[in-house]
């Protein structure tokens, strides 16, 4: 985990932001925090030994006081999750522990005697709240069919739990695709354009006319960034971080063989369970958020790969 | 209840007049379909703005406010009716997706009739076909069958006569087919690379804005640039019939060079200009060459040009929700169907 401060000169008052998780949507948001706030500190949140979490929870409360002063606003972000969306029920009941422990450590810090804890932001998931449903809105009611889903939810439910001085603001991205790095599980688009690269097959579970709504990770990441700097206290809300765009999995293959300019091989393996769309109203999208459509990403993807040595 | 979705796409250039009208339609399409408690759900109505000349922007602005399934896009210039329509079928999710012009020459209310002429038929994509005369002008309407039949000729797809933007579409299909377009890609030719399933059904279709103004949305050069795309976007057979004069000018050549040799070793006197045989020979011969290389060469253009459309090697379909909207028209009477919706 990370622990992102400034100095009271950069902001006004000592702010300090616990990131959990920065992989690929928690690594953006680490980006982008750093780059407004200045100071960062990598502290050991692990997940392999959950009897050490407490005393690791209580070591980062500690430190984040250190920085943030008596006066000083702490910030947490949960971007942080094992589980993909194929995990098992066990993996997710471990995961959910976990993140309690992390919720139980927020309310301690934004109790009376200490009340720093200014805001609460949780990555939760579109996909996995709603799999299975079209054209999503506002009053679309969510329906896990898989345990990564049925996760996400009792998260978000978990936020409850937090005394009402707390801002919370639960995100929900569709289908994330971002920069591939091997310190990261990656999507379809950018594994297929990886794989584009270097001439390999990309195995696809579900079919080429499976629908689905894709969002490019900096986008996700500049607006939960906002939220977190900008947002006003005791602030609710659900935000659905998504195109509003349906895409099917062969409009992903067009436009990656347009990116590469050559052929790229998916190999499709059908799931019923994977073949279901997931498409969502624009409705659904925050005022403040301007999704690059997939083209655009594509590209930009694209750019950082050609960077890579 | 399983359902199948629908989706509804109509580009917007000058519409403002029309688009109220057209969407108080639309909503009687969507009623009377929960009404009969139909497999079909109009899910979506996508309105493209391609840039309107009129105010056609903000009056879908208030209708998008008053009805919760209209959906607008906004182009960022103006890109012509075929991108508008590629855009608005790549912004929408149906299993059937409709695309219908802005001034009510298409009429939802023929949507029940299509799709039971496309379930019945187990049609990919059904265009509808007017059942008289569209712009009530002879000259009109006989160029236009005349310009479709020559295009029939010069690119081999016999479909041409069918294109109409009143279509009907199965809706992965449709979004493949706009997801491989280019700028330069004719829609309905690439709709043609996935199917062969496709057929017209008699609707009456007019024209209005031509039958009242005398002005229709398709100039001399419209139709110039429209046929240059479909010519581009089609594997032509001109190119094909380049290759052929040029082999048949190779083989000329050769069959009356060997005339030419024979008659100036066994019969001189019959060739009386010097150096005749051989410019003869020459130019029949490379002439005849060049031709057919050229034809070869554009026949892998077109290949190429073909490939990086996106033209595609195979592309898998499911069917399977047909039989749903099949049995719901079968407890429907033809004869009801076609009554209501006149």
């Amino acid at each position: 985990m990370l622990l992102l401060h400034a100095p009271p000169e950069a902001t006004g008052i000592r702010r300090v932001v616990a990131l959990f998780g920065h992989g690929l949507v928690g690594g953006a948001i680490a980006r982008r925090l750093s780059a407004s706030l200045g100071g960062r500190e990598a502290l050991p949140f692990t997940w392999s030994r959950p009897e050490g979490q407490l005393a690791e929870l209580a070591r980062i409360g500690e430190r984040s006081s250190e920085l943030g002063g008596p006066d000083g606003r702490l910030d947490l972000v949960w971007s942080a999750g094992k589980c993909g969306f194929d995990a098992s029920e066990e993996d997710a009941g471990r995961e959910l522990e976990c993140f309690g422990r992390v919720v139980s450590f927020a309310q301690s810090l934004a109790s009376a005697s200490t009340g720093r804890l200014a805001s609460f932001h949780l990555l939760s998931s579109a996909g996995g709240l709603f799999e299975g449903q079209r054209d999503i809105r506002r009053d679309s009611l969510p329906d896990p069919r898989r345990p990564y889903g049925t996760l996400k939810l009792r998260q978000e439910l978990f936020l409850e739990g937090l005394p009402a001085s707390v801002a919370r603001h639960v995100y929900r991205p569709s289908s994330i695709y971002g920069p591939v790095s091997p310190r990261h599980r990656s999507g379809l688009v950018s594994t297929a354009l990886l794989n584009g690269v270097r001439h390999e097959v990309t195995s696809v579970t579900g079919s080429f006319t499976t629908l689905r709504d894709y969002v490019f990770v900096e986008d996700v990441a500049g607006f939960v960034a906002a939220q977190v700097l900008h947002g006003a206290p005791r602030e609710r809300g659900v935000h659905f971080l998504v195109s509003g765009r349906p895409t099917s999995i062969y409009e992903v293959q067009q436009e990656v063989q347009r990116v590469l300019k050559r052929r790229i091989y998916l190999a499709v393996k059908s799931r019923l369970t994977n073949e279901q769309d997931i498409t969502f109203h624009r409705q659904v999208m925050p005022a403040d958020w301007h999704p690059a459509d997939l083209a655009t990403g594509l590209r930009l993807v694209y750019a950082q790969l050609a960077l890579q040595p | 209840m399983q359902h199948a979705t629908v989706s509804a796409v109509v580009p917007v250039y000058a519409g403002e007049k029309f688009l109220p009208q057209l969407v108080e339609k639309l909503a009687v399409v969507r009623q009377q379909w929960q009404a009969q408690q139909a497999p079909l759900v109009l899910t979506e109505a996508v309105f493209v703005c391609d840039e309107p000349i009129d105010a056609s922007a903000s009056v879908l602005e208030r209708l998008r406010q008053q009805y919760d399934w209209v959906k607008v896009v906004t182009l960022s210039k103006n890109f012509g009716q075929h991108p508008a329509t590629i855009a608005g079928i790549l912004h929408c999710s149906g299993d059937w997706i409709f695309t219908l012009d802005e001034d009510l020459q298409h009429d939802p209310v023929h949507f029940g009739e299509l799709l039971r002429r496309a379930v019945e038929t187990s049609s990919d994509i059904l265009y509808a076909k007017p059942l008289e005369s569209v712009h009530e002008s002879v000259f009109r309407d006989l160029s236009s069958r005349l310009y479709k039949r020559l295009l029939v000729s010069l690119t081999n797809n016999p479909h041409i006569p069918q294109f109409n933007s009143f279509r009907l579409m199965r809706g992965a299909l449709a979004r493949a087919a706009a997801s491989v377009c280019s700028h330069e890609t004719y829609f309905d030719v690439a709709l043609c690379w996935f199917s062969n399933r496709i057929t017209s059904t008699r609707l009456p279709l007019k024209d209005r804005r031509f039958i009242e103004t005398g002005k229709s949305g398709y100039n001399l050069g419209k139709l110039l640039s429209h046929a240059r795309r479909l010519l581009v976007s089609s594997q032509t057979k001109v190119l094909r019939g380049g290759v052929l004069l040029g082999l048949a000018g190779l083989l000329l050549s050769v069959i009356f060079g060997a005339d030419i040799v024979v008659r100036r070793l066994f019969v001189p006197g019959s060739i009386d200009v010097k150096g005749w045989t051989s410019q003869m020979l020459g130019t029949l011969f490379f002439g005849g060459l060049s031709a057919f290389f050229l034809g070869v060469c554009l026949e892998y253009l077109s290949n190429i040009l073909l490939h990086t459309q996106g033209k595609p090697p195979f592309f898998v379909i499911d069917r399977s929700k047909d039989a749903l909207i099949r049995s719901h028209f079968a407890r429907e009477p033809a004869d009801a169907v076609t009554a209501r919706s006149a």
